[in-house]
């Protein structure tokens, strides 16, 4: 009905050159809870409606496009729409961009459908039971336990038209959880770490597991001494720290990165280097990966998605990107696609763990710039391993740039999901500065 | 000088809202709304390429909270529901209400009679000036960082203008505010061999387009220090004397102790400083303050998410812990007064306890004393993140520049990044100087934990302190 409403609004306004409108109708729930008991719960309806419009000017190669992208209120009235899509189409024809399509039918067609969600089997207040129920599996065991928990479960059902005549939906369900967790010990100060979790499935095991893995190491910060000199160690990361630093090579195959030359690395350049010691990188932009709620079939323009080998054999082959930056470039459009799968190395994590190293696995603040590669954070939770020791360390910080060791990082052979991707489990960094506690 | 103008929309509302807080006030012990009509555009010079669209922020929807026999629920949309909008709204909390009956029982929420409203003023209205002027002017500032060199390969510019129009009703309240802030930045990457290094610049303020008559002068600023960039290296990790610049004492504030005395964590006991209330946290030099009411910039307010009004709260005093900031719910847990602070990032978000303008008050040294006190040591400048541990005390910032400092004098030898990391009353004890400056940025948000991101100032004069760097 909005969307007709809103169609019709163009039409009456007459100027522009092309139209997108973006439905997403969310319904959700949300619990609070302070230890276990619950705190204050909401519930969320929304239906919001994202609408770009384009001006163009010019012909042949002089053509040029401009773009505004406005929000329509589901309660705004016809002269409302009217005013708000006037004001847009002005703003629009003030910009003189270089001329871009955006997608028709045919760009849609090659989307890969999501699967089936198995949240979809329940009402969403019923699923968030189960969700608690899981999350709180291990609570209070071996003495650490939730501190506070917060868990918003919502279903979005999407709808993308356009004036190419393309007309795209689907569904998909978002979940997120917060947690906080405390361990304590006689004659200890409790210790707490933080923990999320981005899923879009209801896996109780892997819900348990998240909370569980987060208590045994607020067990360890208990324990843990200051972070001692750790000149020469590697850094090993696992996990979501470890995907963090596979964003630096996701980045360098976005087509709009490489449009604005903020890519570490050129199109045909090897990520590598001559000789290195590291695993040679290899990279698909994906559209789905299973458990996370970024997982989509079309990018915000409508446009089908499906996987591309970006970095083959170490060297970057092929960019991702929507069609206005795969026309910039003059390269075939993929989409926008949101995720990345990294393909695995040679060796398992034991052996990557095999020789001394410094594990992080808890920072205040994890950072990658994936412009400069820059990286580090301060550690609230690692792990100094080295001869056959493997001791908890907390304080101090790691610096240090993904450039710099190019060629040198070594990837697990498992491989696990993370809500960004999916990649090897670890992976070890063998340059990094690292301040020791009372330096 | 413009008035901003109560959102249309809301004063449209304004009479279906009162009815139905009329009926469901005899259905619930407590019932309040919410409404909000925040307006922004956003604008952006890129290599190549302009853009511009609505502000992410923008928003329009609507949050009944309603307490029953103790419980606390919410319920949040933006589209009226077909019907009577009390019958909509009740049929939803009556459905909260019956799936939580374990949930916390709460005193009663306090509804003291207020009714005030206040509307903000810009010089140049960001919604009627020409989009395409305000692109031409951030071209210039672009053009003017790309051509200090062929070593910045990237440049860009962008500015955002919001206006944020919200009420609140309740039985006995009935509140109104709209204003205007702003925020423009420039950024650039610098190239050189296999170095890569990126910078920005940043203005903010309750302003309107005057807020760009500021930018060009940045763009130079912003390529000399881009450049210097690209010749810096990695410190020797280890403690230093350091000199934090305003935006990088505003985000030790912040970080540092205002979130953690943002007093839910209080009442979850995540709170370290919840046992150092009336106790010494820092040196007796240091005041410390957060409020709505404080300072006019962008974490100003006339009243909060909750309906209460903003205040100012003086946070440490004489380097004593003397207060903590509080939402409605953390303020009935604990028995203190609410300090305005409760605000959500959105309509549709749960309230926290959050941060507003959170600032050292300044001192009576000069920059160029505190420089010459320093024998080895680290000017920071830049703030690029950080990262609270109201728990544990940690602290971790990432400045983007830190330049060194032997003897009393700068050497021109930088750094970057640089993480500096310490135990806060380790931080804030060895405090032994504050500049006579004082300024606030606005440019940031704060989140809390990584999400719930709400518009923040922080500042304060330049600092001396030690801390730990790598």
């Amino acid at each position: 009905m909005m969307i007709q409403r809103i169609i019709a609004a163009l039409g009456r306004n007459g100027k522009a050159s092309d139209w997108r409108i973006s439905e997403t109708v969310k319904r959700g729930a949300e619990w609070y809870l302070v230890g276990s008991t619950l705190d204050t719960s909401r519930s969320v309806e929304t239906v919001s409606y994202s609408v770009a419009v384009y001006a163009d000017a010019g012909e042949g190669d002089s053509k040029t496009r401009g773009a505004y992208s406005l929000t329509v209120h589901p309660s705004a009235d016809d002269a409302e729409l009217d005013a708000a899509l006037a004001r847009a189409l002005s703003a629009a024809r003030g910009m003189k961009n270089p001329w871009y399509p955006i997608p028709g039918p045919g760009d849609a067609a090659k989307a890969v459908p999501l699967p089936a969600n198995a949240f979809s089997r329940a009402s969403i207040e019923d699923s968030m039971g189960g969700l608690r129920n899981a999350l709180y599996r291990h609570d209070g065991e071996h003495g650490a336990r939730i501190n506070s928990l917060e868990l918003f479960l919502s279903r979005r059902d999407e709808r993308i038209v356009n004036s190419r005549g393309l007309d795209v939906s689907w569904s998909h369900y978002v979940a997120y959880t917060e947690f906080i967790v405390n361990a304590r010990s006689e004659g200890k100060e409790e210790v707490e770490l933080f923990g999320d979790l981005e899923f879009s499935a209801p896996d109780a095991d892997r819900l348990a597991k998240a909370v569980k893995d987060r208590m045994d190491q607020a067990r360890d910060r208990l324990v843990a001494v200051p972070t001692p000199s750790c000149d020469g160690l590697p850094v090993l990361f696992k996990g979501d720290l470890a995907c963090q630093i596979y964003g630096y090579w996701f980045n360098a195959a976005q087509a709009q990165a490489a449009y604005e030359k903020t890519a570490a690395f050129a199109l045909g350049e090897d990520t590598g280097t001559p000789g290195g010691t590291g695993d040679a990188i290899g990279l698909a932009a994906v559209p789905a990966v299973a458990g996370s709620p970024r997982s989509c079939p079309y990018d915000a323009d409508g446009f089908g998605l499906a996987p591309v080998a970006c970095i083959r054999d170490g060297k970057l082959a092929a960019l991702a990107g929507p069609m206005k930056y795969a026309r910039y470039l003059g390269i075939e459009p993929t989409g926008a696609l949101p995720l990345f799968e990294l393909a695995p190395g040679k060796l398992s994590v034991r052996e990557l763990a095999s020789k001394p190293h410094l594990e992080a696995v808890a920072f205040s603040d994890f950072f990658v710039d994936e412009t400069t590669g820059d990286f580090g954070g301060e550690l609230r939770l690692g792990y100094r391993v080295e001869g056959g020791e493997r001791i908890p360390v907390s304080g101090g910080s790691i610096t240090g740039n993904l450039a710099q060791n190019r060629g040198k990082i070594l990837l697990s052979r498992e491989l696990e999901n993370t809500a960004a991707g999916r990649g090897p489990a670890a992976c070890l960094v063998p340059l990094a500065s690292i301040a020791r506690v009372g330096e | 000088m413009p008035a901003c103008e109560p959102s249309a929309f809301l004063r449209s509302q304004a009479p279906l809202l009162k009815d139905a807080i009329s009926e469901l006030s005899k259905r619930y012990d407590y019932i309040s709304v919410l409404g909000t009509d925040s307006a922004g555009a956003s604008y952006s010079v890129t290599p190549g390429e302009r853009r511009a669209g609505d502000s992410p922020w923008t928003e329009r929807g609507f949050t009944f909270r309603a307490q029953k026999n103790g419980a606390i629920a919410e319920r949040s949309f933006n589209a009226l529901p077909p019907g009577p909008l009390a019958e909509a709204v009740s049929a939803s909390l009556d459905a909260l209400f019956a799936a939580s009956s374990d949930a916390k029982r709460y005193p009663p929420i306090p509804d003291e009679t207020a009714s005030d409203s206040r509307f903000g003023s810009v010089q140049v209205d960001p919604f009627t000036a020409d989009p395409e002027s305000i692109l031409d002017r951030l071209a210039e500032a672009r053009d003017g960082i790309r051509a200090a060199s062929p070593e910045i390969v990237f440049a860009a510019a962008r500015a955002e203008f919001m206006k944020v129009s919200k009420i609140f009703l309740s039985p006995n309240r009935h509140l109104g505010q709209a204003f205007v802030w702003s925020q423009a930045y420039l950024s650039a990457v610098g190239k050189r061999g296999d170095a890569t290094k990126e910078d920005y610049q940043s203005l903010s303020g309750l302003k309107g387009v005057e807020l760009l008559d500021g930018l060009a002068p940045e763009s130079a600023k912003l390529a000399t220090e881009t450049l210097e960039l690209l010749g810096s290296s990695r410190m020797e990790p280890g403690e230093y004397e350091v000199i934090m610049d305003p935006d990088v004492t505003g985000t030790l504030a912040h970080e540092a102790f205002g979130h953690g005395v943002e007093m839910d964590m209080f009442v979850k006991n995540r709170a370290k400083a919840a046992e150092y209330l009336g106790k010494p946290v820092a040196s007796r030099i240091v005041q410390m303050y957060d409020g709505a009411a404080g300072q006019d910039h962008c974490g100003s307010y006339l009243f909060d998410d909750e309906g209460r009004l903003g205040t100012n709260t003086q946070i440490i005093r004489d380097g004593v812990l003397v207060a903590g900031l509080s939402d409605l719910q953390s303020a009935m847990v604990l028995g203190t007064p609410p300090t305005g602070n409760g605000r959500r990032q959105a309509y549709d978000h749960k309230a926290y306890a959050r941060m507003t303008n959170t600032y050292i008050a300044p001192g009576t040294s000069s920059f160029g004393e505190m420089l010459a006190s320093v024998k080895r040591g680290w000017l920071l400048q830049k703030m690029n993140s950080g990262m609270e541990d109201p728990k544990n005390w940690g602290i971790q910032l990432v400045v983007l520049v830190g330049r060194e400092i032997r003897d009393g004098k700068l050497t021109g030898k930088v750094a970057s990044p640089v993480v500096c990391s310490g135990y806060v009353p380790d931080v804030l004890s060895n405090i032994s100087m504050l500049s006579r400056d004082f300024e606030l940025s606005g440019s940031g948000y704060c989140g809390k934990g990584y999400k719930e991101y709400v518009k923040v100032s922080a500042g304060g004069p330049y600092v001396k302190t030690k801390m730990r760097l790598g």
